[in-house]
């Protein structure tokens, strides 16, 4: 009987372990319980981790409070998280703003899960670049960024490879299985998969053509990269000489040093951004719109554009020092994808690429 | 005679029944301390554990996707598309093999680890636990992050075996079977040393003595003796071990990038990337149930077998 109990006792302790990682955020973040938008003293804010929260957390939070008195809770998290939170507290939002990356603006706006919002509460919208807007009156772009491919120039100067100019240059066997590619799950695998499409004849409505060239890559890679974070210091290491990133992680990496080259191929580069919701039935509304408005006021752009992303607004450039690794030429194609398309295909897609592509996954790699 | 006797057992019997009453009293008091020590943890339990995993079971069961649809329909449907596809099936057996490996690796590295603890004096003992297990201070992110710079292709580990004429190319130790056992084995190794130290600190040490005298070697002695009565520490050891590794996320996901695609992954993705949180939660409830399976089963059996008595 002893050992029995023992033996749920650790069941249990174990699933509570296991069940621990995804809903690793309480429940309960500390929330004024006024609603009214006159004696506002926090709101709250989920976006992804690292640059994006740093930006927030340390230049534009300061001075919103600074200006609206407002305090900014911060929540870090991946966008898909983010918005299965939200989802799961449709009927009382913990949340005032979420951040997604652009298709789980689509997904949110789809499930009802984000407020209209219009140029009379958000002027500033009235000036944001229309390529970067991921759905019209529903997410507001606020760190822009391109998804493209980079390599190492040193390697490749050394092995007398020639530059990458074109997605489907990313599928050499000289590699030997050095690449750094994201799992579909991801915006940078996904987008992987539907510009590879679009290299070999395909598009968003015909994936298959980018599937085959997937599973040639797969076959030419060691793996997938689940966690995204991860690609950075195999970068970084020299564990891999070829990637596709979003160019913020691309400037780090040449910031920090890496010799790497990134490359908007001919086919052409997804350009988006990271883009603010409001929570559909926020507590607090008009202060999460008000701080919507300031992150895409001139002044915070600047601080963005600071941190390795292009600003949003019209007529802006990103800034000086990353102009030589990740500055955009009028001649680059880059372009706005459908997300909507794309939100509508995803989970299709994802099961095909688990199911078909991941299993050819080092097939040809030669040490 | 006969009436003595009578008189005899009436006493007997009154004064056993003396103490069982006041007894009964005192365990009931007894039984109301240990409720109301235990109150706290049960509420956490109920509040922050039965009542999500009640609430997952119930998404399970729904056919429409995502929760809180207003016309959700109940079926067995996700269950029965979990063992119909391959791919899922695959998932599951990848996520057995990779918890039998490590539950082996642990077992045969914890165990020697284990003997030396309880032969060593006290002193050494309890340095030997301090350090056994100091990993566990660590966060499980960190230790697999040094792992994953440890094992890259071009990493120390394989740069050593090149270098000593090894192997010529590099293994593949990252994003494999092999990247994840390494990494669950080092999360969870102290769990096995200390729950077979514990079984060991409980043997009689006169029994080896007995054997020796009756002319039985060291070996001998290890395998009759020593190993036997360490059963129930080996047990409670690898039944931990292996139902932690059947529900790890944190490892596989970065040691075994989309190579290893056990099921808690699976289920993850499911919930946080698709969004389809009935079908993930109908995974979550397969792994659990096949832990459940696996666990009873593997301690029945030991029960029942040969060693049944070390058990007792």
């Amino acid at each position: 009987m002893k050992r029995w109990m023992m033996i749920g006792l650790v069941m249990m302790m174990a699933a509570l372990a296991g069940c621990g990682v995804p809903n690793a955020k309480p429940p309960g973040e500390a929330k004024p319980a006024n609603k009214s938008s006159d004696d506002v003293t926090e709101i709250t804010v989920a976006g992804n981790g690292g640059k994006i929260e740093r930006a927030i957390r340390e230049v534009i939070a300061p001075k919103f409070e600074e200006k609206y008195g407002i305090k900014v809770n911060f929540v870090p998290g991946l966008s898909g998280e983010i918005l299965s939170k939200v989802e799961l507290q449709k009927n009382a939002p913990q949340y005032d703003v979420a951040m997604y990356v652009p298709l789980d603006v689509q997904r949110a706006a789809d499930k009802g899960l984000a407020e209209q919002l219009d140029p009379s509460a958000i002027p500033n919208m009235t000036k944001v670049d229309p390529r970067f807007v991921a759905v019209d009156n529903i997410g507001v772009p606020v760190f822009g960024l391109v998804i493209a491919p980079a390599y190492n120039t040193k390697t490749f100067e050394k092995n007398g490879w020639a530059p990458i100019t074109s997605w489907n240059d990313l599928i050499r066997p000289d590699y030997k299985g050095k690449t750094a590619f994201a799992d579909i799950a991801n915006d940078w695998g996904f987008a992987l998969l539907y510009n590879l499409a679009n290299a070999n004849g395909g598009s968003l409505d015909n994936l298959e053509p980018g599937l085959k060239k997937a599973k040639e890559l797969a076959s030419y890679s060691d793996t997938f990269y689940k966690n995204s974070t991860q690609m950075m210091p195999a970068v970084q290491q020299g564990a891999a000489d070829v990637t596709v990133m979003g160019s913020y992680a691309i400037a780090e990496l040449i910031e920090s040093g890496v010799p790497l080259k990134m490359v908007i191929p001919k086919e052409g580069a997804p350009l988006q951004a990271f883009s603010a919701t409001v929570v559909k039935n926020a507590s607090h509304k008009k202060a999460a719109m008000d701080f919507v408005n300031f992150l895409i006021s001139e002044e915070s752009q600047k601080q963005i554009a600071e941190s390795g992303f292009y600003p949003v607004l019209k007529g802006m450039k990103v800034v000086p020092k990353y102009e030589k690794s990740i500055g955009l030429k009028d001649s680059d194609p880059v372009f706005r994808p459908d997300f909507k398309k794309m939100a509508e295909i995803r989970e299709q897609w994802t099961d095909r690429w688990a199911k078909e592509v991941t299993p050819e996954l080092g097939k040809n790699v030669k040490k | 005679m006969e009436p003595v006797r009578y008189d005899d057992r009436q006493e007997i019997v009154s004064l056993r029944l003396q103490p069982a009453v006041s007894g009964k009293r005192r365990n009931l008091k007894k039984y109301l301390y240990a409720v109301l020590l235990l109150l706290p943890l049960l509420l956490f339990i109920i509040g922050f554990f039965v009542i999500p995993m009640l609430y997952i079971l119930y998404l399970s069961f729904i056919d429409t996707e995502g929760p809180g649809g207003t016309n959700a329909t109940y079926s067995i449907s996700n269950y029965g598309r979990f063992f119909t596809d391959p791919y899922y099936l695959h998932s599951l057996w990848l996520t057995i093999k990779v918890s039998l490996y490590t539950v082996i690796v642990s077992l045969l590295l914890g165990y020697p680890v284990a003997l030396t603890m309880a032969k060593c004096s006290p002193r050494v003992r309890g340095l030997l636990t301090l350090l056994v297990a100091s990993p566990l201070l660590i966060s499980i992110v960190v230790r697999n992050f040094g792992w994953y710079l440890l094992l890259l292709p071009n990493g120390t580990v394989n740069q050593l075996l090149i270098g000593l004429g090894i192997t010529e190319s590099p293994l593949k130790l990252l994003f494999s079977e092999a990247g994840v056992v390494i990494g669950l084995s080092n999360a969870y190794l102290p769990f096995m040393i200390l729950s077979i130290a514990t079984s060991l600190y409980n043997i009689d040490p006169s029994l080896e003595k007995a054997a020796a005298i009756l002319g039985a070697s060291p070996f001998r002695s290890f395998i009759s003796i020593t190993l036997p009565l360490s059963l129930p520490g080996i047990v409670s050891g690898m039944v931990l071990v292996f139902s932690m590794s059947m529900s790890a996320y944190v490892t596989p996901a970065l040691m075994g990038g989309a190579n290893v695609p056990v099921l808690p992954v699976v289920a993850y993705d499911q919930i946080i990337n698709l969004l389809r949180w009935t079908y993930g939660s109908a995974v979550s409830y397969v792994l659990l149930g096949i832990t459940l399976a696996i666990v009873t089963i593997f301690t029945r059996m030991m029960e029942k077998g040969r060693y049944r008595e070390v058990f007792r």
